[in-house]
């Protein structure tokens, strides 16, 4: 990757005058169960290389390959294609300082095939033996990476990151009735134990919460309880699209001329972390050399700033935030990373008291079909309870949710007072809300 | 050495029970614009390979961008698969029987988008976002075309060699409006086989985004429930891919007892009228392809025949463990990815009403045109609309705001009560499983009309 990559930027600066190399390499081991037995072992390995320049008359130019016979084709390429780009709004950056934040963890090289079977086999034990019938799927996996970016404007970045994941989902066929339920986590490092105990505890509530199906209420003055994950998948990808710098400087973000107005429930703080140690998704720069920072994007209610790249910030005509984000064979565009959100003032096992009758939303089937930009929520619910009494009393289904990111969450009845770790990018609280509406069949 | 001399070296002296390789090399073309601005031009070339192994049902895979080693890595799949197969050392590899043959099949070309100059794909794209933006009320536009051709080398150890390659078009445009807050958009996706055609003449279908973008802002919100829809071709397409394609993948069934006693041969889904196929054999569409990504040839599947399954979609694998016929559904999106069970092409075949026989009694529906998007989870499904119009005493009036409807699989399909005659295609969609995404499909289907279908509010 050295030798490609001092070569190709030299020949590139001497061509067109500004001009950056983003370089990955990445491996990637995986074990996958299916139907309750070790099915698929496999390794990955890929690289790439993509080079971005900016031209004389301050236009663009990009190309990437993963081919290593075809990176000398790079610079005439990202010439041509430059002659057609959009004009540049930024400058490359200089070299700067960057944080500290670890991104990788030695534990997770340790992590050997035999592990993973073994976490497997007995993730899949310990769910069979309460439901025999059950047939489970899992997927082990650790990967490790290299980056570097380097530009001509004296930026040489690079950082490494290392990561483990598992995720298990487990089926359960009663009549016509067809249940999937599924759970997972990713760390820096390796998973242990206690994070496989973890996912399986939380499967075994989902099972045993799924038993009887009952009717589900509707209408629009239904409380609507949301889970962590829950929440995750109905609020975030609507009120994030609004924070984009794309639709910011595109012009189609609800937020443009909104920023530090209060648009939301006072309880209500959302921020996006990539200094959060040892997270998948921390970095102490972005992919365009810039470095990581806190972005506030609600405090208290009031909406903060957009996350922005080189060009959005540019368009915009303000600075990038640290969130210029790709893969090897795109341009960078804004990307968050770790999201997090305040917990509030209700004990996490008190968030289902005083609900007379509920829906708890857990898993969303066709979430973002909708007009995500207006802020619009709509989907199935792929898992969903009734609660009665303060408890749940079984699982709704053909019962839709809809509504508007910014009226619901505005209409807030409680916030759990510890988030919880969804997916291991994002640490979310429990979340009761009014004013959803529920749609059913019945 | 040649892709073919390289492959069957490496193959020769494996330990496996199975083993293929796959050589790949591709090259894309991709125009972004944002707003006024062509905020991305990106031509990428990718190759890489990838290497499977059978030992005692058990997989080893491994994909890799060098390719220089191939030995090594048929080595490395086939130890990985022999340590997995270590605890079923009784259970033998099935795979359905597939005549070893040798084919270099030639892409499909109407108009090639490689002899086209970029200069005029953007003079094109440019002159598409400028009858958008003549529509006043516009805020924002996005448009995204994009080529690809891609060459892939296939051998396997029974004998069988393949080199095909394949040419994609695709495009979709939208249009957003905005109204204090309220953001609404349209749009449409189309892509084509080998055909750079798909992306001309499009000046009517642009404007009319356009407009719809900046009517929906006007149009009313439906409370959710259910009610009688219409669906056209398009959306009815996706919908018989949601709510029935994903079922008939025999991956979901083949090592599940009680989804094969629910999904069983000779089950009644629904009426007469419904007759539903999948099939890559059936020609120059963007799901087409002469041999799938395990080298067996493509076929035309019946999946459901006067209301009762007749069949299902196949692997190697799952044919031989179902004891039914290979199909030639096995297909990977890149070297990175193992084959899987997918669909292709997916039709709902003709009835025998009219549109107009379909609208006749309905006396308070929605016709729902255009997709926005669709998913599936075994039995349950969604699919979106990018259009929805009341119908009221069987007349399409005035619009509404899009919908997403919602149905379950042993249901729905009973309630669909008529089917029309005017079938029509779309090759705009991209069908994502396993992590496996966009892959081209193609639908087709009449006008289909479906009773007591649950719809989401707005």
């Amino acid at each position: 990757m050295t030798n490609h990559y001092e070569h190709l930027l030299d020949l590139a600066t001497t061509a067109h005058g500004n001009a950056e190399v983003f370089a990955v390499a990445s491996e990637r081991r995986h074990v996958e169960f299916e139907a309750n037995r070790p099915k698929n072992i496999g390794q990955s390995q890929s690289s790439g290389i993509a080079l971005r320049i900016i031209n004389k008359d301050g236009r663009i130019g990009f190309s990437s390959t993963s081919d290593n016979d075809k990176i000398d084709e790079l610079v005439d390429r990202a010439g041509t294609l430059a002659e057609y780009g959009a004009k540049a709004k930024f400058q490359f950056p200089e070299a700067s300082d960057y944080p500290d934040v670890a991104t990788s963890d030695d534990s997770a090289a340790d992590v050997s095939d035999g592990d993973m079977l073994a976490f497997g086999r007995s993730a899949i034990d310990a769910i069979l033996s309460e439901f025999p019938e059950a047939l489970c799927s899992a997927d082990f996996s650790k990967s490790s990476g290299d980056q570097r970016l380097r530009n001509s404007n004296g930026v040489d970045a690079q950082h490494s990151r290392t990561s483990c994941s598992f995720y298990m989902g487990v089926e359960l066929i009663r009549g016509t009735d067809m249940l999937s339920v599924w759970d997972g986590t990713v760390l820096t490092g390796a998973i242990d134990e206690p994070n496989v105990d973890g996912i399986v505890s939380r499967l075994l509530t989902k099972l045993r919460n799924s038993e009887n199906i009952v009717d589900a209420p509707s209408g629009k003055d239904v409380p609507v309880l949301f889970s962590p994950v829950g929440f995750n998948g109905t609020f975030l990808p609507p009120l994030l699209s609004g924070f984009s710098g794309k639709n910011v400087a595109s012009g189609s973000s609800p937020l443009i001329d909104r920023w530090g107005e209060k648009l939301l429930d006072e309880r209500i703080s959302i921020s996006d972390d990539p200094l959060h140690p040892m997270t998948p998704v921390a970095r102490p720069m972005d992919d365009e050399g810039i470095p990581s920072r806190c972005l506030d994007f609600v405090r208290n209610g009031v909406i903060g700033e957009p996350f922005l790249d080189l060009q959005t910030a540019g368009e915009i005509g303000e600075s990038s935030t640290g969130c210029g984000m790709r893969s090897i064979a795109s341009t960078p565009s804004p990307s968050t990373s770790f999201i997090t959100m305040s917990g509030g003032e209700t004990p996490n096992e008190a968030m289902f008291d005083g609900i007379k009758q509920g829906i708890l939303v857990e898993q969303l089937l066709g979430a973002g079909q909708g007009n995500e930009l207006g802020g619009d929520f709509r989907a199935n619910l792929s898992l969903g309870f009734l609660i009665e009494d303060g408890e749940v009393v079984g699982r709704v289904k053909d019962t839709m949710i809809s509504g508007n990111v910014y009226q619901t969450l505005n209409n807030v009845e409680a916030i759990s007072k510890d988030p919880e770790s969804v997916w291991g990018t994002r640490s979310l609280p429990w979340v009761r809300t009014r004013g959803v509406e529920v749609s059913t069949s019945s | 050495m040649s892709y073919q001399a390289q492959i069957e070296d490496a193959l020769n002296g494996h330990t496996a029970d199975y083993c293929d390789i796959r050589l790949e090399e591709s090259d894309s073309t991709r125009l972004t614009y944002r707003g006024r601005t062509l905020d991305d031009i990106n031509m990428t070339s990718v190759k890489g390979g990838a290497v499977r192994a059978c030992v005692n049902g058990s997989w080893g895979f491994a994909s890799f961008n060098d390719i220089a080693d191939l030995k090594s890595r048929v080595k490395d799949a086939t130890d990985q698969a022999r340590s997995l197969a270590s605890g079923n050392k009784d259970e033998p590899t099935m795979l359905a029987e597939i005549e070893p043959h040798v084919d270099i099949v030639k892409p499909v070309i109407v108009k090639d988008p490689r002899e086209i100059s970029l200069q005029e794909k953007i003079n094109l794209a440019d002159h598409y976002n400028d009858i958008v933006w003549t529509q006043s009320g516009i805020v924002s536009s996005d448009i995204i075309y994009g080529d690809n051709s891609r060459k892939v080398a296939f051998g396997n150890s029974d004998g069988t060699y393949v080199k095909q390659e394949v040419i994609h078009v695709i495009c979709r445009i939208s249009a957003q409006a905005r109204d204090g807050s309220d953001v609404q958009q349209a749009g449409f996706s189309i892509g084509a086989l080998g055909d750079y055609g798909v992306f001309e003449d499009l000046d009517d279908q642009v404007k009319q985004a356009a407009k719809r973008a900046v009517g929906l802002l006007k149009a009313e919100p439906l409370t959710g429930g259910q009610r009688t829809v219409i669906l056209d071709p398009v959306l009815a397409g996706v919908f018989v891919h949601e709510a029935f394609g994903h079922l008939s993948e025999a991956d979901n069934v083949y090592e599940n007892d009680k989804l094969k006693e629910l999904m069983y041969m000779g089950r009644k889904f629904g009426g007469k009228h419904l007759n539903f196929t999948d099939g890559a054999a059936q020609p120059g569409m963007r799901g087409s392809y002469k041999y799938d990504d395990e080298g067996t040839p493509a076929a035309l599947t019946p999946l459901v025949r006067d209301g009762i399954l007749v069949g299902r979609l196949h692997s190697r694998e799952t044919a031989a463990k179902t004891d039914e016929a290979p199909t030639g559904n096995a297909r990977a999106i890149s070297y990175r990815f193992p084959p899987i069970v997918r669909m292709t092409n997916t039709f709902i075949e003709n009835g025998e009403a009219t549109f107009e026989d379909l609208l006749e009694g309905v006396e308070d529906g929605v016709y729902v045109k255009n997709w926005y998007g669709g998913m599936t989870q075994h039995e349950m499904f969604t699919f979106s609309s990018g259009e929805a119009y009341m119908i009221r005493n069987g007349q399409v009036q005035e619009a509404v705001r899009p919908v997403m409807l919602s149905g379950n699989l042993f249901e729905t399909l009973e309630n669909v009560d008529a089917v029309a005659n005017d079938r029509g295609f779309n090759q705009g969609g991209g069908c994502g499983k396993g992590g496996q995404m966009p892959l081209p499909v193609g639908t087709g289907s009449p006008h289909i009309r479906i009773r007591n279908c649950l719809i989401s509010g707005a």
